[in-house]
């Protein structure tokens, strides 16, 4: 499987936010074009460096682990709405950085 | 078909990041709450709490409801403790600047190729603090309602300008008789320009001095030169007058780590124990003053000096067993992020950031900074970090439109990269080293030094403090609690 490697995702499963998450927190190893279309996100993804010595295959599974923890934690981040921001509300009442 | 027997949802997740952290553990992934919390996880766990499949009886049930990633809606509220935690791990939010930086003149001895500072030439007052802007940058510092301050002189070489720091000391306890604050003063010098006066005055009014000392003199002097030649033993001169006339622990020293430095961990650690220091800071080169246009010569990657961080503190736990105590600082105060309810209060490792809402610096210019990098960006050219002068009201500098940036970019847990990151709650946001190297105060984690060097020695750390044996565990312990190897006692039961 030569460089580039791609990807054709579902967007009900990897939402383009997941999708831009993981091409942000893997840019120091990959480069990815993202191609988002009405039903799904095409991934082209090539070597960061031209010295990266990363096997194409590796290529594809890393930014599978990073898409499905990104995915995973946009699940989390559903189930869990309003509550950080209660929580910091609470915690930090009364709080004047700027005096 | 299968029942999901919790389909009646009897928990509820609160706020949590987890992270794999490549270990050959079984429990790879690391799970944090907002609060500091943590728990060492299975892929099976993890996936069982995200959707509610985690069965009440089960002792990792217990686990997560005791640690906050889970509670049980109706039978109790847990936000009241998490946000009196978290207040308590944001504390230094609710009181000013407590860190004032004097610097009182750029004029240097030496000619550090690395020099963070920028110095100007011996000679002349023309790099000096006046009088007219040191009364008023008191007068900032007691703007602050800190109730406990550091007034810290930095130069240059401060002691070439002694007659200014004696004159702010004095200032300053004047004012304190009715300000009552609780004050330290500290002089960061290469204690060469020492005198049996300048020792008389800090006795009188409890000045600590904090110098710099890089290794043994073949290493000390290649990154320090001076004219004749004998940084090194200047420097140890002085230190051993200060613990003379002030007591031992009147001196500390920091370490700067040149590439040439990378290559002898042990012979740096080796040097300090013979000096008798109780903590060393294994710290990396700053990319400010002319250590940014030396960068070729003496800079290295992050993972070459993560590589000589770790090898240097396998070597620091050895001696530490062995009954000597020298704790490694950066590491204490990682160490007290993760490990205690509170903040270790470090500039470095607040969010948000700590320029401008922790530390205030007073140039000789009479220009105030948010930090004492924000004011080395300024001798490499640019002017942009500045927040007034020290003639303008505190309420005004920290008003003003380069702290609205600061805490703009400056807040961890909203930035991208950091705000999925499980180390988030241990960590802080440097924007200043961001606009430093990357040229954008939010920069990409990707490319940062600062989220390379801070992810990598977490990572160190969790890993020792999971895999180390009993020892490993009794001395980051005692750097943690500043207590002897001794007095620390093995973890759990022994009959």
């Amino acid at each position: 499987m030569p460089w580039p490697v791609t990807l054709s995702l579902s967007n009900t499963a990897y939402p383009l936010s997941v999708v831009q998450r993981t091409v942000y927190g893997l840019a120091n190893t990959v480069a990815i074009q993202v191609n988002a279309e009405p039903d799904h996100v095409n991934l082209v993804i090539f070597p960061a460096e031209s010295n990266i010595t990363l096997p194409e295959d590796q290529a594809r599974a890393l930014v599978l682990r990073h898409l499905n923890d990104f995915a995973l934690r946009d699940h989390i981040n559903r189930e869990t709405a309003g509550l950080r921001e209660a929580l910091v509300r609470a915690a930090l009442s009364g709080c004047e950085i700027v005096q | 078909m299968k029942l999901i027997a919790t389909d009646s949802r009897t928990y509820r997740l609160l706020p949590l990041r987890f992270m794999r952290m490549n270990s050959k553990s079984e429990r790879d992934i690391l799970l944090t709450s907002d609060t500091g919390e943590y728990l060492h996880i299975t892929d099976a766990q993890l996936q069982a709490l995200s959707h509610y499949e985690v069965q009440p009886q089960t002792s990792f049930y217990k686990d997560l409801l005791a640690r906050h990633f889970i509670y049980e809606p109706g039978r109790h509220d847990p936000l009241p403790e998490m946000a009196a935690q978290l207040r308590s791990r944001k504390d230094f939010l609710f009181q000013g600047p407590a860190l004032h930086l004097f610097v009182v003149t750029l004029r240097c001895n030496h000619t550090c190729q690395y020099c963070q500072v920028s110095r100007a030439p011996l000679g002349g007052s023309a790099h000096d603090l006046s009088q007219a802007d040191a009364w008023a940058a008191v007068d900032r510092l007691f703007e602050s309602n800190a109730s406990a301050l550091t007034v810290e002189f930095q130069g240059g070489e401060p002691l070439l300008a002694f007659e200014r720091v004696r004159q702010i000391v004095e200032w300053v306890t004047e004012r304190n008789v009715t300000e009552q604050r609780d004050i330290q003063f500290v002089i960061t010098t290469t204690l060469h320009h020492l005198t049996d006066d300048i020792l008389d005055f800090a006795k009188q009014h409890r000045i600590q001095f904090s110098t710099s000392l890089d290794g043994p003199a073949s290493l000390h002097n290649a990154n320090r030169p001076t004219p004749s030649r004998d940084s090194y033993e200047k420097t140890v001169r002085g230190i051993e007058w200060v613990r003379e006339k002030l007591g031992h622990d009147a001196v500390s020293a920091l370490t700067t780590l040149t590439a040439r430095s990378l290559d002898q961990p042990q012979a740096i650690i080796d040097e300090y124990v013979s000096q008798g220091f109780s903590s060393i800071s294994l710290r990396p080169l700053s990319p400010y003053g002319f250590a940014s246009k030396s960068a070729h010569r003496l800079d290295y990657p992050i993972e070459r000096y993560l590589e000589f961080y770790k090898e240097a503190l396998a070597y620091l736990l050895e001696i530490n067993k062995q009954g000597i105590y020298l704790a490694e600082s950066y590491a204490s105060l990682l160490l007290k992020n993760i490990l205690t309810p509170f903040s270790s209060g470090y500039v470095d490792l607040r969010s948000p950031a700590g320029a401008g809402t922790a530390a205030l610096v007073y140039n000789y210019d009479g220009h105030v900074y948010p930090s004492d990098e924000a004011r080395m960006l300024v001798e490499m050219g640019e002017n942009g970090l500045r927040l007034g002068t020290v003639h303008q009201p505190l309420r005004e500098l920290l008003a003003s439109p380069v702290m609205e940036a600061l805490l703009a970019s400056g807040v961890a847990e909203a930035l991208p990269g950091c705000s999925d990151c499980a180390m988030v709650p241990y960590c802080g946001a440097d924007p200043v080293e961001h606009y430093a190297r990357q040229g954008d105060p939010i920069g990409h984690r990707a490319f940062s030094a600062f989220c390379k060097k801070n992810l990598g020695l977490l990572k160190h750390l969790f890993g020792l403090l999971r895999e180390g044996d009993d020892n490993v565990q009794r001395v980051l312990l005692s750097w943690l609690n500043r207590r002897s190897f001794s007095d620390v006692l093995y973890p759990g039961y022994r009959s």
